[in-house]
């Protein structure tokens, strides 16, 4: 074949049919837009080379063919992406539980733990000022109700918070189990694929848009092999290879959370949503919580301590003012007065000695624990300490937010960058569907041209 | 670098988006009057703030109020034993004279002032302030004299209180004692028995005792009245001081803590129109960028 007033028309045959297929190419990128993950594709042309025989002029070659369809895509870029998405996520994630723990704080404010233990203390100076008068009683009571119940309240909203990271870390693993089937799966529709000589880009984009939703959940490594499938390994495990994944569930511990695989082996989480959860779980509301316990512990102790050498108004030795605490683990969430006060205001000991009702001397001692040092090794008042942990809480709060503020911003960089490469660009296509029209139309003359030629010489030479 | 359509909307959203939470968060700072509502906002800010409000401020006002009932009990003290020295002048005069030349009936006439004038003493010595005693000590619940007169006419004065100390911060670990027992002011009831000295002398005509002891004894009551008068004057001037000293550090700590958290109001609103002209800038290139593409030239 080829050779000849045939071959010539083959050619324009072929001519046709490539134009028509690029004019194709061109509606699908054009189609997909604004399709998230696709890549362009490209259609690479190859002219047909004859075969160079001995002796015989080169002939000017059989025309043209479709060597493949490219999907253009950055490899790098699209891991950049991934990173960044990791570490997005990780610092968005973490930064959603400091500003929680933030909210349920309220401080700055007049409503917080700071302003109600301001407000406790100086009850006590209030009542040494009257150590007679019920009202100075009633109100130290229901002063100290006021601290004990805000304490409560943001430890119990604390230990709500821990459920639900809990929850939400259910359902993110449920999330990367689906993806990480799905993977699977499309590595074994890939291979079967490349093993026929065929591919298709569209799987490759979707597979490649999976493992980037992935990424926003944990770090993850992708290895190549060479029959076209992916192995994905995470936290020091395989998640995938091939068409066969390992479903990740969580493991609760004792006030700690982790993660295992269906092997039980457990993950080393870096990055992602998952380590904001995890870490947020196992040591940023622990932290907290931790922090009121010692602050709650040591403030009952130091005030019962006090209040026991003091006198009550019916001069009796007094009991203790706080309910008594075991021991500084989970003080907080049992942080209330004792029994005995609740029952009668006159079981308050103001006074330091038995002399007489105006005696309101161990009151006094009692407002003087706010400025005596107490915490952090006696270092820091109650107020230091509860004050530089809000600090804390704002610093790590401000430096996440900053974080993840700047990883959002490398990561649409490197979106832009990927999508320099792979995105479509509408006049590129425009061009490209202009550039194809214009070729179809000079093979279909091409051919017209042919007809011609065949008809001078069929019907004038014959003659 | 390939610039493609998704590039550019990208880009566009990203930029509004940005341009209107920074509009938000201006916004939200004028509408609270505020810098900042969280910790992460301002860590320093807020411990700052923190440390005025829960500390600084506070204690500040208890103190104030601490001031004010001392000041209170310190100015009914003095008001009390203004009215006894009163009284204490005219039993001097009355002793002076009844040491003089007098008839036994005209000192017989004498010992009912007198007598008078003890019954207003011990009641002066009971004075009440919102219900308390002040001259008891810490025993403030009940009145700490009592007069009690037996059938052969002596008049007995009895001392029910202690000698302690009212304490009262003033400032961190300043204790100002805002009471003055009877054990200092009256020397419990040594004071009393003066006065009854004087009039059993004045009934039994004793001359001696009149010109002598009792007037002796009289003028170390009086020493000893202007004595507690100087000390309570003293404490009360303290009070006022100090009072004044707080009441300005309350007004320069709610202007510093006003300087940490409020808003800088005519700045503020400068950069929030300066962000405003930002998003609406944003949003007229935006609305040009979005269109046009090889398409709309193509026919």
């Amino acid at each position: 074949m080829g050779t000849g007033t045939f071959g010539s028309f083959e050619i324009g045959r072929r001519a046709l049919h490539v134009q028509q297929k690029g004019a194709k190419v061109a509606g699908q990128n054009i189609a997909n837009a604004n399709t998230e993950g696709y890549s362009r594709q490209v259609l690479q042309l190859v002219a047909l080379v004859p075969p160079a025989v001995p002796g015989v002029v080169t002939p000017p070659g059989y025309g043209v063919a479709v060597s493949q369809i490219d999907r253009i895509t950055s490899r790098f870029y699209n891991h950049q992406l991934m990173q960044g998405l990791t570490a997005e996520h990780y610092w968005g994630r973490l930064g959603e539980t400091l500003e929680g723990i933030e909210t349920m704080f309220l401080e700055p404010g007049e409503t917080g733990i700071n302003a109600q233990l301001g407000e406790f203390f100086d009850a006590w100076q209030e009542l040494s000022v009257n150590p007679e008068s019920f009202a100075a009683r009633v109100s130290l009571r229901e002063q100290a109700q006021a601290l004990t119940g805000v304490v409560r309240d943001v430890y119990t909203r604390l230990d709500e918070l821990k459920f639900d990271l809990q929850k939400e870390t259910e359902a993110v693993l449920t999330e990367v189990n689906t993806i990480a089937a799905e993977v699977a799966s499309l590595n074994q529709k890939i291979v079967q694929l490349q093993a026929l000589g065929k591919r298709s880009n569209e799987m490759l984009d979707r597979r490649d848009l999976r493992l980037q939703e992935l990424s926003k959940h944990l770090n993850i490594r992708i290895i190549e092999r060479g029959n076209g499938s992916l192995e994905v390994q995470a936290g020091g495990r395989i998640l995938l290879h091939d068409n066969h994944h390992y479903p990740l569930e969580l493991q609760a511990g004792v006030d700690q959370i982790s993660i295992k695989n269906n092997l039980g082996a457990v993950l080393e989480v870096s990055g992602g949503t998952l380590e904001g959860l995890l870490e947020s779980y196992n040591q940023v509301i622990s932290h907290y919580q931790e922090a009121l316990d010692s602050l709650v512990y040591q403030l009952t102790g130091a005030v019962n301590r006090q209040h026991r050498a003091g006198f009550r108004l019916d001069g009796l030795q007094g009991g203790d003012f706080f309910r008594a605490l075991p021991g500084q683990n989970r003080a907080a969430a049992s942080f209330s007065l004792d029994a005995n006060i609740l029952a009668d205001l006159r079981r308050i000991a103001a006074a330091n000695a038995v002399t007489g009702p105006g005696n309101g001397i161990n009151a006094l001692n009692i407002a003087g624990l706010r400025a005596q040092l107490l915490m952090s090794g006696n270092t820091a008042t109650f107020h230091d300490y509860f004050r530089s942990m809000i600090a804390d809480l704002g610093v790590e709060g401000r430096e996440a937010a900053r974080m993840h503020q700047v990883m959002q911003a490398a990561t649409e960089s490197f979106r832009t960058r990927q999508d320099a490469v792979a995105g479509v660009s509408l006049d590129d296509e425009m061009l490209s569907l202009v550039r194809f029209q214009h070729a179809y139309t000079a093979a279909a003359r091409y051919l017209s041209t042919l007809d011609q030629m065949l008809e001078m010489m069929l019907n004038e030479l014959g003659r | 670098m390939r610039v493609t359509h998704q590039m550019i909307g990208r880009s566009i959203t990203t930029n509004l988006r940005n341009n209107l939470a920074a509009l938000q968060e201006k916004s939200n700072q004028l509408a609270t009057g505020r810098n900042f509502n969280r910790p992460s906002q301002d860590p320093v800010g807020t411990y700052k703030t923190m440390q005025i409000t829960g500390t600084s401020l506070q204690r500040n006002e208890q103190f104030r109020r601490n001031m004010g009932e001392g000041i209170t009990w310190l100015t009914v003290t003095e008001n009390a034993l203004a009215d006894v020295t009163t009284a204490v002048q005219r039993l001097r005069e009355l002793a002076i004279a009844a040491g003089g030349a007098l008839s036994h009936g005209d000192r017989e006439a004498i010992a009912p002032e007198v007598k008078e004038i003890l019954r207003h003493l011990v009641s002066v010595a009971n004075t009440e302030l919102g219900g308390l005693y002040i001259f008891g000590g810490h025993r403030t619940q009940a009145p700490p004299y009592t007069l009690t007169e037996d059938p052969a006419g002596i008049i007995t004065v009895n001392f029910t209180g202690d000698g302690e100390q009212r304490l009262v911060e003033i400032a961190p670990a300043q204790q100002l004692a805002v009471n003055l027992a009877g054990t200092t002011a009256f020397a419990g009831t040594a004071f009393f028995q003066t006065v009854e000295t004087m009039r059993q002398a004045l009934l039994n005509n004793d001359t001696v005792a009149l010109g002598g002891t009792v007037l002796a004894e009289m003028d170390v009551n009086l020493d000893r009245l202007i004595q507690s008068r100087a000390e309570t004057g003293a404490r009360l001037a303290r009070l006022s001081a100090t009072e004044e000293r707080l009441l300005d550090e309350h007004i320069y700590l709610r202007e510093l803590r006003s300087r940490i958290e409020d808003i800088d109001l005519a700045g503020m609103v400068t950069e929030f129109t300066m962000q405003e002209n930002a998003y609406q800038a944003a949003l007229a290139t935006s609305a040009r960028m979005i269109f046009p593409s090889l398409v709309d030239f193509l026919k």
